[in-house]
């Protein structure tokens, strides 16, 4: 049985593994770059892969400062508190203050979210968790990759980065293979951010 | 527990293969049915059994709280944006449906197109800024938070 590779060249963006995090990466990296060739390779199909495949039900990190509820710090303290101090700070934060848009949007492209109906604010079942009727939170992520993707691989398991030549610890593409078929799938990443 | 395919209701439209995170299931050859490979890697995500046209997949239950017989069956359907379960349990007599919303709109037409929205400019490129930002942080109501207008600054170290 012989193998066949397959080359995909010209790749401005490689999202590697589209769980919940990478179909996202390919929906944001189409407003920063909308003339740049994004493709996803992902080993299993990005409607159902990752943690999210099976639906969750709630969403476990919203601040809610919007109706006055958590501010980033308050995120950070409670990491750190957590994680007893072992937290990059800086990290933490900057996640903790960019997650609410992330829900508005997904709210905006029909996730149902449950609201209080007096104060319009979200259920809460935590002091971070919302509460969310989840069963289509990824198809409903990967829908906005897939609009925004030039080329879905499913199937396609990423193995190695390939390093650039020309520049110092930069990644200038990546290999993998097809889980299915054992096709090797080359491909050259060209990093633009 | 693993998924298991009832032979007479499957088609071998190859459905669950396409959609199975674990790529467990498979199609049988010789009967040109889908089965299950490796029962003890299947996750239950359910995502075959949703995605089965002919309902042909169902999932063995953890013997302590559903013993042989029952089942637990789902229609989920993105033109009416709903998922509806039924759980039946051996008896015959209980049957308890649940039903819930998976979208608030017509399936894919909330998503923006970004290809056609306003492309960012130089002072977006050089800013904090994700897509949609600073709005959708806070509805309107102000702009991203930084570690200045919080009255924060890093230190280093643990520390409580």
């Amino acid at each position: 049985m012989g193998y066949k590779t397959i080359i995909e060249d010209d790749i401005d963006v490689l999202v590697a593994g589209a769980g919940l995090g990478g179909t996202g990466a390919a929906f944001e990296a189409r407003y920063w770059g909308q003339n740049k060739k994004i493709v996803i390779a992902e080993k299993a199909n990005i409607d159902r892969s990752g943690a999210v495949a099976q639906g969750l039900y709630a969403i476990n990190c919203y601040m809610g400062t919007r109706f006055g509820e958590n501010n980033p710090e308050d995120h950070v303290r409670y990491a750190r508190i957590d994680l007893m101090g072992m937290v990059r700070e800086d990290l933490a934060f900057d996640m903790a203050r960019h997650v609410d848009s992330a829900v508005h949007q997904f709210e905006d492209w029909g996730m149902p979210i449950m609201r209080n109906e007096k104060t319009g604010a979200y259920l809460r079942e935590g002091r971070w968790q919302i509460m969310i009727h989840g069963e289509s939170y990824k198809p409903l992520v990967a829908e906005a990759a897939k609009n925004s993707a030039d080329k879905v691989f499913n199937r396609v398991c990423v193995t190695h980065l390939l390093m650039d030549e020309a520049k110092e610890n930069r990644v200038a593409g990546a290999v993998g293979f097809n889980v299915r078929t054992g096709n090797y799938h080359d491909r050259v990443l060209l990093t633009v951010l | 527990m693993p998924t298991f395919v009832y032979m007479t209701r499957c088609d071998g439209c190859g459905q669950c293969v396409d959609i199975c995170p674990s790529d467990i299931m498979h199609i049988d050859k010789g009967l040109r049915r889908a089965y299950n490979i490796e029962p003890n890697m299947c996750w239950e995500c359910y995502s075959c059994v949703k995605a089965c046209p002919h309902h042909a997949i169902d999932v063995r239950g953890y013997a302590d709280f559903a013993p042989l017989g029952h089942s637990v069956r789902v229609h989920r359907d993105e033109e009416k944006g709903v998922i509806a379960w039924r759980i039946k349990f051996r008896n015959g007599k209980k049957d308890m449906d649940l039903l819930a919303p998976i979208t608030t709109k017509p399936w894919g037409s909330g998503h923006p197109k970004l290809s056609e929205a306003a492309a960012p400019n130089d002072e977006v490129r050089k800013s904090e800024l994700l897509y949609n930002e600073p709005k959708y942080v806070r509805m309107d109501d102000g702009g991203l938070h930084t570690l200045e207008s919080n009255g924060l600054e890093i230190k280093e170290g643990v520390y409580y």
